[in-house]
């Protein structure tokens, strides 16, 4: 008998209650923007604020409102973004996905200054003498961006940082933990990149370096859609216009753009 | 040779018995149409031979009546499959139209998911407390009986509020007989009241003294002098009790040494008071 | 690493509910005074976690979005009561000195957080071995507190004495005060842990 009193007490209440609910949620009922809901089911949640608003939520909200790029979330990656993109009704931009390059190709292949041996971080070996690589614009490859990385995307192979760009979310924590600052965020779709930052002259350049960039402009006289140019000494690709064709990677005597898509890295050289 | 020919050609007579019955050797002929004539004078066989039901004349009169069974049957059949799919069909209306009212967020739906799970919610706990109520009585009882029984130290009494007031329990042993009373007071003390728990026997002597709560001054009796020392002088004594008369204070704390004599006083006093009007 | 295996990680390291995501600290800090107490608390929630990540989980299709967060409740509030029932009967002395902590395991924000995040959104054999990660997670960062503020405070493991007399007994460990900084220390520790883990990952490519 106590089991019925319980279950009537108690069944009374919920149902008490739920009428409560039913009619509140009636009477204030607000209309949420529908996408939020589907917006909110594909982000991830952890509410981390990678994307620089406080939580998913938020997140979800500005990307409804249009203040977000969909891109803006660096844990979700371009799986993401393109679930994004379809809830949004927004069209997927070639270059919406970010990565980043080390812009450089030295490490071995450029000289040294002098033999340095002393903390092994980057910061510490520019206090010497500026570091101890000839170029001034090269990467020293001890490592503070290895260490800057939450991902584990970046090793230093034959002295020069590389990007894996699998692993790498574009977050471009790296991007302030270089000295040099040749960290840079490119287009993860780019089919060209220039792996190199310097802006000494051809001369200069070729004895301090294997592989640099000498503004030798070849690259720009063979490339028929105007998306490279030469600034400074220095070989820049314009996004906006490059089809990933690879002419100026084939002519370039240095043999330092990248021609093929970002993850098989510079080339490295033969022999 | 022709002779012998012709003879042999010539065409015997047919072997009879053609249609010679097996049941021959038992000397009766079988009552078929008898080819060989095997009545005596021709006419139908006479018994005794083995009657066989009358199959056909059993058919003859009851197929009619099988076949009025068999349509009734199966109109019968038709009808309750009729009958059966008219009752399937509103199954099904109510179904939809459940269906229909309930649907994920509408608010009969609320409610029912919400009283549903509010109500089997209490049965499943409804049906846990009657399995588990009884040992949570038992556990309480026996507790209840430990703290009392903590001043008749060396019996096993069990305790019953007793008639005597409130704050009077009266312990009895395995067998029922009342052994004594425990007692609770709270006299006040240096800073408040001080919970006691007043053992007394049937020879109004007291058996034992705890004091189950105080809030003297903060680590007071952290060396245990209350319970090995202090409260032991009460046991064995008939009382009335005083400082300085058979009864030593705890050096520095005067007052809640008085406090808790005053207590043993005042709980054989109630005692008094209840059982000798 | 199985997503069983992942699970586990997640529940007593990357995500442990106490010490990582900070959930649950008001019975953390009331219960760890003792080992006993915070054992016999630890395992009550992870049963109640269990049970109620299944069911939540069971029944996710079948609750409405607008009564999600009452019917949860009713469900943790059942299986609380249910588990108070079974304490009082079976072991009252840790019902006493638990004491009204027990009924607060239906407040407790990891019991709720976990319907909320993960049983609601997932099947039932997953939301399981979530409950019991969780859980289990929850008991390991109540025994490391409760195993320091017992010792420094009474000198005791779950009351058998362990230090000599004359080790001087810390008072302050086993009151709020003790309570807060054992507990920040204890997330400092585990935050080191897990950082340490993840620098070996990076550098280890």
């Amino acid at each position: 008998m106590t089991i019925w009193y319980a279950v009537m007490a108690l069944g009374g209440m919920g149902l008490a209650l739920g009428l409560l609910l039913a009619l509140a949620s009636r009477l204030f009922a607000a209309e949420p923007d529908q996408r939020l809901e589907a917006l909110g089911g594909v982000l991830p949640g952890v509410n981390c604020g990678g994307c620089g608003y406080a939580g998913c939520g938020m997140f979800a909200a500005a990307l409804a409102a249009g203040e977000a790029s969909v891109d803006g979330c660096p844990v979700g990656g371009a799986d993401l973004t393109e679930k994004l993109c379809a809830i949004l009704g927004v069209e997927m931009k070639k270059n919406t996905r970010l990565t980043v390059l080390v812009r450089c190709s030295g490490g071995a292949r450029a000289r040294d200054k002098f033999q340095y041996e002393g903390i092994g971080d980057c910061h510490a070996s520019i206090r010497i003498g500026g570091g101890p690589k000839e170029c001034p614009y090269g990467c020293i490859g001890l490592g503070s961006c290895v260490r800057a990385c939450p991902f584990g995307a970046i090793s230093v192979v034959d002295g020069v940082a590389v990007i894996d760009h699998e692993r790498c979310t574009g977050c471009q924590a790296c991007v302030g933990s270089c000295p040099k600052r040749i960290i840079v965020p490119v287009p993860y779709y780019a089919d060209v990149n220039i792996a190199c930052s310097s802006h000494d002259k051809g001369g200069t350049l070729r004895k301090v370096c294997d592989i640099g960039c000498l503004g030798c402009r070849i690259c720009e006289k063979v490339c028929i859609h105007k998306a490279i140019y030469i600034e400074d000494n220095l070989a820049a690709i314009d996004f906006e216009k490059c089809t990933g064709c690879g002419d100026c990677a084939e002519k370039c005597p240095r043999k330092l753009i990248v021609d093929a898509k970002l993850d098989r890295g510079p080339r490295l050289m033969e022999g | 040779m022709n002779e012998d020919f012709a003879e042999a050609a010539e065409p015997r007579e047919p072997v009879s018995g053609v249609t010679e019955p097996a049941s021959e050797p038992s000397g009766e002929p079988v009552p078929d149409e008898p080819v060989t004539g095997s009545g005596p004078d021709g006419a139908p066989p006479k018994p005794p031979y083995k009657k066989l039901p009358d199959l056909k004349g059993v058919m003859m009169r009851t197929g009619p009546f099988l076949n009025a069974a068999g349509k009734g049957l199966r109109a019968a059949v038709r009808v309750t499959a009729a009958v059966l799919r008219v009752i399937w069909r509103i199954l099904c209306a109510i179904g939809r139209f459940l269906h229909r009212v309930f649907r994920k967020d509408s608010i009969p739906n609320l409610i029912l998911v919400l009283a549903l799970l509010t109500a089997v919610t209490a049965a499943g706990l409804g049906v846990i407390y009657t399995v588990t109520g009884p040992q949570i009585e038992a556990a309480r009882a026996e507790a209840f009986d430990a703290a009392m029984g903590e001043v008749f130290p060396g019996l096993e009494l069990a305790f019953v509020k007793s008639s005597f007031g409130e704050n009077v329990y009266e312990g009895r042993d395995a067998d029922g007989n009342l052994a004594g009373f425990s007692i609770l007071v709270s006299p006040d003390g240096y800073s408040g009241p001080i919970g006691m728990i007043v053992g007394v026997d049937l020879r109004r002597e007291v058996t034992g003294v705890t004091v189950v709560s105080q809030r003297e001054t903060r680590g007071f009796d952290a060396k245990g002098t209350m319970q090995n020392g202090f409260l032991e002088q009460f046991a064995g004594k008939n009382g009335p009790f005083a400082l300085g008369n058979g009864i030593d204070a705890i050096s520095g704390a005067t007052i809640s040494s008085e406090a808790v004599t005053q207590g043993v006083n005042d709980a054989l006093a109630l005692l008094d008071r209840e059982i000798q009007p | 690493m199985t997503q069983t295996m992942r699970q586990f990680k997640n529940g007593l390291v990357d995500q442990n509910p106490t010490l990582v995501l900070l959930l649950g600290m008001c019975p953390t800090l009331a219960v760890s005074t003792s080992l006993t107490n915070a054992v016999g608390m630890g395992l009550a929630a992870t049963a109640v976690l269990i049970c109620s990540n299944v069911v939540i989980s069971a029944l996710r299709k079948l609750i409405p979005d607008k009564i999600r967060i009452a019917a949860f409740v009713v469900v943790i509030a059942g299986f609380v009561t249910a588990v108070d029932y079974l304490l009082q009967a079976f072991a009252p002395a840790l019902s006493d000195s638990l004491g009204m902590f027990i009924p607060l395991i239906v407040v407790n924000c990891i019991i709720l957080a976990r319907a909320e995040a993960f049983a609601s959104k997932n099947g039932v054999v997953r939301s399981a071995i979530d409950g019991l990660a969780m859980g289990m997670g929850f008991t390991m960062a109540l025994i490391f507190v409760a195993a320091v503020r017992e010792l420094l405070s009474a000198g005791t493991l779950f009351e058998f004495t362990i230090l000599p007399d004359a080790f001087p007994k810390i008072d302050i460990m086993g009151q709020p005060p003790g309570g807060f900084i054992v507990l920040g220390v204890v997330i400092a520790v585990m935050q080191a842990v897990r950082n340490r883990s993840k620098a070996k990952n990076a550098a280890g490519l």
